[in-house]
């Protein structure tokens, strides 16, 4: 069987709150759900207890599809191992000392707590230079006084982070293999083995992160591999790492900083796959939960990646992350008079308890949720399909009058109205924003909106933006779990270069790329893959003297022959609008080796859905829009036949999400899933 | 006004400067504003020369500096501006600061009429002068600190007038950085333009002053709001800078508090002085908004917000100081006025006092020949120990409060220069002791790896960082110029003029800590010992 082609496979995405499942079998066209509160302290547990709920045969299943929110989890709750940092001598304070920033702009109070006090960071002797070149060389007792001080420290893991790496590693690998004659139980993560880029701050804060949740990471995944061998599985599960491709379990173990925004990561994909089915080349996807919406630019099916991402405040993890913009906007999101008297809708989250104030468990503050109740947005029907019980409508009536309008001189409904345009111009805004940093233009894009709230605010962003369509993946709600599935498996390596683009010879490259493919390759075959599909390329590039870097992707294959430098100065155009007269410098190449996943036809999740009968009747009842009692149309999704279309205002319920149609909109199920949003005339 | 369509227009002129911002800083030349941050994008209601909105990620002391400069682009060239025109301008006693920061404006018509004032603010390495990279602390007069530029025409009619853009390139030692410089400036305010075309297509021009009008009054009743916390009176603080090992520049403040407005009294301060460390009118302002900002940071940055407060300041004093005095080490003046406000204010407000930072931008200055001949100077900033406050310890390595800049990455900077990193590290028993001490300062020792001049212009070597609530001062700014004849700089002295220096030579840097917050008696037992074990106190101390 090839692990990227699986004729029946589940896909598992671990979230805060639910755990979400899905699973397909292509012999009989069926595809199930499950939705299980996670299990905060062993996400193993609901991850095998979902996948028992879908009804589907351990021991016949290919393939098993993960995202994970472990390592997020023991950063943010600082539940990591006991560990330490060894630094060259004089720059074992980098790790806390940071690159001179606070936490806020305004306001000094506050400190910052490292992930390894001071007393576990030790120091060695040796000094790399600038060019790679060894200034002082790491001696016998330089390396026998460390590990006398990391004995008497008592710790599971240790982050290695030396001066200079990135450009000649044989001190931190003497060091490694040091520690590892002495100590071999002990979990080592090595900066420049993680990502070899220059920044000491950065690849020190990678390193010390790794060492914190790799144990946690390692003993997490072996877990689930008992769990699920337990239960007939045969195969290794594969993970979702946060560049959104897949990796087996005992790769992903190796790189436990890669499996930090796994889920976020998976719903991404889903969101490309969606958008490529559509016939669209531009995506924005939008992803919005209870307490945060997720922002991401696909183009070309291709997905920005970004190597500068923070996992908390001083805490730079340099892994290929996809790039993704995160605004405080969901569900629960608080809306609240601030001290200008001017409405504001969140960052504050009523989150998941005690929630909004109509769903009963307590919130007293009026939120995103409260004003689509009060407006009629989200219909009995759908609170039933939704298995939500006691609900009171009434209390998002309560809430809204007492927080909002009565303070605003407004009706209830405009308040609620209000609400409603203020979070979406705040969601709008990031979209927008993230358009223009990397030069493009939001209107010639189409959405993928889902996540719980997602398709209840696609149409509000697509009139506020200018966006033409919008593609609902076929189950909003699960749509990270649907990515786990579709993940393409992926490696990436990265080579620092730092030398003019003129000076780089083709057999330079050839060397750097056959490295990579040979390593990729490796890696694919230890996890049964012998089949590469492509191999691409991102060289970050810029004119000497600046610090931003613009990449330039391209295939492996389609290098020989390209003009670098004109298709650099093409990519700094589109970003920047101008290109300069000056020499440009190769900073890194970076390669992602993938092997494309075969496995879920989005057709087949159409076909099951229509196969399910529906358990709604069509009615119509009244709801707002725009200022507007409205009849609007309340449709189950699985009465609805492939090319059958209504027109807004219109309301359709499925099990995982309620999608808002605003009049002036028509919604068509697509024979590929989505139901596709377009403006009328 | 509705209370919708103000909050709506509210957000987007907040979303058009962040993303002036954003369009700014990727598209800038030099490090210091597409590293540090050193830049500020706003737009100004030309009516009531006011700020109406202003990117978040701008740098703090450009709070109210932005306003000033409309202000004097606005007096100056108001009925010569017609639609197409852009102006540039360095001015510090117009615009506050120095000459290195540099406004570029673009009035913004619509339908033929003046709507908005477009404002941009970067930091340019160099702008000519007697030291490279500016920060002279040997400087006497402003004709020593680079090219001046009073608010001139960059762009008449929609062109860009070559000659007065080679005027101002040919002045500086960076000529082909300064030139990217400028266009990512005049990129950012087209974006901007871009913007508000799109918000008065859909809202209307009405609606859109009716809203900056509307803005400004809700941000001066909420400062107003604030400023009600604190009960009348008047509360004062006092402050020194060094200018020399045994003279001071002295800041007198006194905050008086009146049922919601506040009058700033400098009264006492020092009078100017013939070196580099005097502040234009509207440095002096700025830094005591942004200080009031960091007590209450959700004063938005509207010109409203400054209603309720009326200055009062001799004649003649450094806080004021007329043309043609130096003003290069503003920063240090700027930062120690809001610390002034800082003392007054935690007298007034005890509950959300923070003992005094490091403190000083400490801007060490290097420059010299690489082995290619080619010339370079950059600066390094200073670095140390935030105050504690109540419930925490300070902060370790922050930027300068009035600042936001971050510290170069140290590889970086090796590739980019000829010199070698030898520490970079914590410096033990420098903070202020306190029930919650505060933060640490930093070492940093580098050595130069071809002959280069080293220049510091920095402060706190002989006035350390103040406690409050009781909460102890922290250690005090060292800096150390090791060469061939011996030992500069030392400790009380924060500021080293031109030293010639070689391979083998030595540079090295002790910032200041943190002060404390309340008596050190209180500090919990664990606390002490953690900071023992960790090597920041010694037990002794």
């Amino acid at each position: 069987m090839d692990p990227a082609a699986p004729q029946s496979a589940v896909g598992v995405d671990v979230g805060g709150t639910f755990t979400d499942c899905i699973g397909f079998d292509a012999a009989t066209g069926e595809v199930h759900i499950a939705k299980l509160p996670t299990t905060l302290d062993d996400q193993s547990r609901a991850v095998v207890g979902g996948i028992e709920e879908l009804g589907m045969k351990f021991e016949s299943l290919d393939q098993v599809c993960h995202g994970t929110t472990t390592a997020t989890n023991a950063i943010i709750e600082r539940k990591g191992v006991k560990g330490a940092l060894i630094a060259t001598r004089g720059f074992r304070d980098i790790v806390e000392l940071g690159r001179r920033d606070r936490p806020n702009a305004y306001g000094l109070a506050g400190g910052f707590t490292p992930l390894v006090p001071r007393h576990r960071r030790l120091e060695v002797g040796g000094r790399i230079g600038a060019k790679g070149e060894e200034v002082e060389p790491i001696t016998e007792a330089d390396l026998q006084k460390v590990i006398a001080e990391l004995g008497a420290l008592d710790v599971e893991a240790v982050a290695i982070s030396l001066m200079h790496s990135y450009a000649n590693d044989s001190h931190e690998k003497r060091v490694e293999a040091a520690i590892k004659a002495a100590f071999p139980k002990m979990y080592i993560a090595r900066s420049t083995a993680i990502y070899p880029e220059l920044g000491e701050f950065e690849r020190s804060s990678t390193a010390v992160i790794a060492a914190y949740v790799g144990p946690i990471i390692t003993r997490y995944f072996q877990r689930l591999d008992t769990g699920l061998r337990e239960r007939g599985f045969k195969q290794d599960y594969m993970v979702v790492q946060s560049n959104g491709g897949a990796a087996s379990h005992r790769i992903a173990q190796r790189y436990p900083t890669t499996t930090i925004l796994s889920g976020p990561a998976a719903g991404v994909g889903a969101a490309t796959a969606v958008g490529n089915a559509a016939g669209l080349n531009k995506v924005v996807s939008f992803d919005m939960g209870g307490t945060s919406a997720d922002v991401c630019v696909i183009v070309d099916g291709k997905v920005r990646q970004s190597i500068e991402n923070f996992v908390g405040y001083r805490m730079p993890l340099q892994v290929p992350m996809i790039e993704m913009d995160s605004i405080g906007a969901g569900g629960g999101s608080i809306a609240s008079i601030d001290d200008a008297g001017i409405l504001r809708v969140g960052p504050r989250s009523a989150g998941a308890r005690p929630g909004p104030a109509c769903y009963g468990w307590g919130g007293t503050e009026a939120t995103v949720t409260d004003a689509h109740f009060v407006l009629g947005h989200v219909p009995k029907a759908s609170l039933a399909a939704n298995r939500i019980e006691g609900v009171d409508p009434d209390a998002a009536f309560r809430v809204v009058k007492k927080n909002i309008a009565d303070p605003l001189g407004m009706s209830v409904e405009e308040a609620a109205e209000a609400i409603l345009e203020v979070v979406n111009e705040n969601m709008a805004g990031t979209m927008r924003l993230a358009t223009v940093e990397r030069g493009l233009d939001v209107r010639d894009f189409g959405l993928v909106p889902f996540g719980g709230a997602g398709p209840l605010h696609a149409c509000a962003l697509m009139r506020k933006l200018g966006m033409k369509i919008a593609a609902v993946p076929v189950y909003p709600g699960l749509t990270s779990a649907l990515g786990t599935v579709m993940a393409d498996v992926r490696h990436d390596f990265v080579q620092p270069v730092r030398r003019l683009l003129s000076e780089v010879t083709s057999a330079d490259m050839d060397k750097i790329i056959r490295a990579h493919r040979a390593e990729g390759e490796e890696l694919l075959k230890l996890q049964g893959i012998l089949r590469v599909d492509a191999h691409d390329l991102a060289l970050a590039m810029f004119y000497a003297g600046q610090r931003h870097t613009v990449s330039v992707t391209i295939a492996a294959d389609k290098l020989a022959g390209a003009d670098l430098a004109a298709l650099f100065a093409e990519a700094y155009k589109q970003k920047n609008g101008m290109t300069l007269e000056r020499p440009v410098m190769l900073v890194s190449v970076q390669s992602s080796v993938i092997s494309r996943t075969k496995g879920l036809d989005l057709k087949m999740c159409a076909a099951a859905i229509r196969k399910t009968p529906p358990t709604i009747e069509a009615h119509t009842i009244k709801a707002r829009f725009l200022g507007r009692d409205m009849d609007t149309r309340v449709l189950d999704r699985r009465s609805m036949k492939a090319g059958e279309s209504v027109l807004g205002p219109a309301i359709i319920v499925q099990r995982d999400t309620t999608m808002l149609i605003e009049p002036g909109y028509r919604a068509t199920d697509s024979d590929i899933g989505s139901i596709m949003i377009t403006k009328e005339g | 006004m509705n209370p919708l369509d103000i909050a709506i227009i509210r957000g987007r002129l907040q979303q058009i400067t962040d993303e002036m911002d954003v369009v700014h800083t990727k598209a800038a030349f030099s490090p210091v504003v597409s590293e540090m941050s050193d830049r500020a994008n706003a737009m100004i209601d030309p009516r009531r020369l006011e700020v109406v909105s202003q990117g978040k990620t701008g740098l703090p002391v450009f709070v109210s500096a932005m306003q000033s400069a409309a202000r004097a682009i606005i007096n100056k060239l108001g009925d010569e501006l017609a639609e197409g025109d852009i102006v540039i301008m360095n001015d510090p006693f117009l615009g506050g600061t120095h000459l290195q920061d540099i406004k570029i404006a673009r009035p913004y018509y619509y339908g033929g009429k003046l709507v908005l004032l477009l404002v941009s603010t970067g930091h340019y390495v160099d702008v000519g002068g007697a030291s490279a990279a500016g920060f002279d602390p040997g400087a006497t007069d402003i004709f020593q600190e680079g090219l001046q530029i009073p608010p001139t025409f960059l762009c008449r009619g929609g062109e860009i007038r070559r000659d007065v853009l080679r005027l101002i390139v040919q002045n500086t030692r960076m000529p082909e950085a300064q030139e990217g410089d400028i266009r990512a400036q005049l990129n950012a305010l087209d974006i901007g333009a871009r913007r508000l075309t799109s918000l008065i297509e859909e809202r209307g021009v009405t609606q859109l002053l009716e809203a900056i009008v509307e803005l400004a009054d809700r941000s001066e009743e909420q400062m107003r709001t604030y400023l009600r916390r604190v009960p009348n009176g008047t509360y004062r603080g006092r402050e020194t800078i060094e200018i020399s090992l045994t003279e001071e520049l002295i800041i007198e403040v006194a905050l008086k508090f009146k049922d919601g407005s506040v009058e700033v009294d400098f009264t006492g301060s020092s009078p100017h002085y013939r070196g580099p460390l005097n502040l234009g009118w509207p440095t002096t302002e700025t830094a005591v908004f942004l200080a009031f900002k960091h007590y209450f940071p959700e004063v938005p940055i509207n010109g409203g917000c400054f209603r309720p407060f009326t200055f009062k300041c001799p004649p003649g004093s450094f806080l004021n100081a007329p043309w043609p005095n130096a003003v290069g080490g503003f920063s240090e003046s700027a930062q120690r006025v809001a610390d002034a406000v800082f003392i007054a204010l935690a007298k007034a407000l005890p509950e959300l006092a923070c003992g005094g930072s490091y403190g000083t931008g400490g801007t060490l200055t290097f420059s010299g020949y690489d082995k290619n001949g080619s010339f370079f100077a950059s600066v390094f900033p200073m670095c140390g120990g935030y105050g504690g406050s109540k419930g925490a310890d300070g902060l370790v390595h922050g930027p300068l409060p009035i600042g936001l800049a971050q510290f170069p990455k140290l590889e970086a900077s090796e590739h980019d220069f000829p010199l070698r990193w030898d520490a970079l590290e914590l410096r033990p028993d420098s903070s202020g002791a306190g029930r919650w001490r505060g933060g640490s300062g930093s070492v940093f020792r580098f050595k130069p790896l071809v002959p280069m001049t080293i220049s510091f212009l920095g402060d706190r070597a002989r006035f350390a960082p103040f406690g409050v609530v009781g909460g102890a001062p922290a250690a005090m700014t060292e800096i150390t110029v090791w060469n061939k004849d011996g030992m500069s700089g030392g400790p009380g002295n924060s500021m080293v003029k031109g030293v010639k220096v070689e391979p083998g030579d030595c540079i090295e840097m002790k910032s200041a800590g943190g002060g404390g917050y309340g008596l050190a008696s209180q500090r919990d037992a664990a606390a002490i010992a953690a900071d023992i074990k960790d090597g920041l106190l010694s037990p002794l101390a």
